[in-house]
């Protein structure tokens, strides 16, 4: 098992509060809603898990093994569920998403008649196209299901995701999606440049 | 690619910016080294990217030394050494890439105005065989990609994810050379895919001006409607949409990457770097917020 102090990226003379600085700011970094629909969601969810143990071992140790969960620590971040939702006319074409064959859903996608395409189709055909990169037909794929069908929270809760990446939320402000000015990036940067300097890195 | 994934001077700690520069003059050398003194002028920020990323994913050790610079005698220059070949596969990326472009503007131009692109053609295509014959495996991916790119731009794509797929899956391919397991393959390969995609659009919206006037092939002219360049300027917010898109997913795919070093200047290209460009790309140069140096 790796460092806890290593995962966080702090210094084992690290101050509680320093801790928890370090583990938010982590756990915003790889933050499920980050990760929504992306190929590489599952990798992130890999990373949460790492930060949320090492959190939780580092203050059970320093409560002297007192049971201490990341859920005290302030706030939980806990793996992201986006639930299928109750009935699905396309499963199979969900199975495969969800096991990464997105060219076999494609072509299962391409093969159902135009008459046939309801909300779902456009949020599944969204789901492939941007998993595929393709991401101005995935945006107007996602728009039509959400005007198909307005009060589906899937569907609204993609289209969100791909909104809030199109303004610069998915990078300037790291998932914030609150506006930013120049003193944020730089002390983003700084943050980010100390953590690296505790991994070793740097110049 | 086309020289703009770009670093952000203003934001960079100087020791950043001189270990970047130590890879720009490492790969420079390693140019020089491998194709000839000539090729040494065809090095441009993208491949400096891509040796840089190779390197911060590296697990050998990266050291650096001071030497004199080998265009200027009386300058010197801090050179990052590797013993690995990250170095040497951005060199024959370089010449791969210079080598396709070449052939893209000699069979896009008159007789007259292809003359000089002709001329180097000539000059460079035995070096691209020999960078072909290295790394086999990109060389073929740039070549089919190229070709389906020709195709696109011949029935005159109007799907804008359409037309940047080739670019976005060459990067994709390139990027993917760096990859240790199975879940750095998938990251590099989005990565670069979103990088590619980046790339090609970002000279798109660069050249939208030329293209209305010219005629050419521009894949946001047919999407959009574009016709005249009051078209273009109003269609400035939702280019930028579609380039933020594309740096936000470059930016998430890097966050899960296993970085031994140069995270912060990576960070600063992706961050800032890129979005700087892509503003000057969009908006010209007026609309950017730093002074040249």
């Amino acid at each position: 098992m790796k460092d806890p102090y290593e995962v966080l990226g702090v210094q084992k003379s690290a101050t509680d509060e320093e801790i928890k600085t370090a583990y938010r700011t982590l756990a915003k970094k790889y933050h499920p809603d980050n990760y929504a629909e992306n190929p590489l969601s599952d990798l992130a969810e890999e990373k949460m898990r790492e930060i949320n143990d090492a959190y939780d071992n580092i203050m059970n140790e320093r409560r002297g093994g007192q049971k201490a969960s990341s859920a005290n620590g302030g706030a939980q971040y806990g793996a992201y569920n986006g639930g299928y939702s109750a009935r699905s006319e396309f499963s199979d074409i969900r199975n495969l998403i969800s096991s990464g064959r997105i060219e076999d859903a494609q072509t299962l996608l391409d093969g159902v008649p135009p008459e046939k395409r309801n909300g779902e189709w456009y949020f599944l055909n969204g789901t492939v196209l941007y998993r595929r990169g393709w991401f101005e037909d995935a945006y107007t794929s996602f728009t039509t299901a959400c005007r198909l069908n307005p009060e589906n929270p899937e569907y609204r809760a993609a289209l969100n995701q791909i909104q809030k990446q199109r303004f610069g939320g998915g990078y300037r402000t790291m998932g914030d999606g609150a506006s930013c000015n120049a003193c944020d990036i730089c002390s983003g940067l700084l943050c980010a440049d100390c953590l690296c300097r505790c991994f070793g890195g740097g110049c | 690619m086309f020289g703009y994934v770009r670093h952000y001077k203003p934001h960079m700690r100087v020791c950043e910016y001189e270990s970047y520069k130590s890879v720009y003059c490492a790969l420079c050398k390693q140019i020089g080294k491998e194709y000839g003194f000539l090729s040494r002028f065809t090095l441009n920020y993208d491949f400096t990217f891509l040796a840089l990323l190779g390197l911060a994913v590296d697990q050998d050790e990266c050291n650096f030394e001071k030497k004199s610079c080998v265009c200027n005698p009386l300058k010197k220059c801090i050179y990052c050494v590797s013993r690995s070949d990250v170095l040497s596969y951005s060199s024959a990326i370089s010449m791969l890439t210079l080598y396709h472009k070449l052939r893209d503007s000699v069979a896009d131009s008159s007789f007259f105005k292809s003359l000089v692109p002709r001329f180097l053609l000539m000059l460079f295509s035995g070096k691209a065989k020999k960078a072909a014959k290295l790394y086999p495996v990109q060389a073929d991916v740039f070549e089919q990609c190229m070709k389906k790119q020709r195709e696109l731009e011949d029935e005159k794509c109007r799907s804008i994810d359409k037309a940047a797929d080739p670019t976005a899956l060459m990067l994709s391919s390139a990027f993917e050379f760096y990859a240790k397991d199975e879940a750095s393959r998938r990251i590099l390969k989005r990565l670069g895919y979103c990088l590619g995609r980046w790339v090609y659009l970002a000279d798109a919206a660069d050249d939208l001006k030329d293209d209305i006037n010219k005629g050419n092939y521009n894949p946001f002219v047919l999407a959009w409607d574009i016709r005249s360049e009051n078209d273009i300027k109003s269609c400035g917010d939702r280019l930028s949409e579609v380039l933020d898109m594309c740096i936000s997913e470059v930016n998430v795919a890097f966050n899960l990457l296993d970085v031994q070093r140069f995270a912060p200047i990576v960070e600063n290209i992706i961050r800032e770097g890129m979005p700087s460009v892509q503003k000057t790309v969009i908006f010209g140069k007026e609309a950017k917020n730093e002074r040249s140096v």
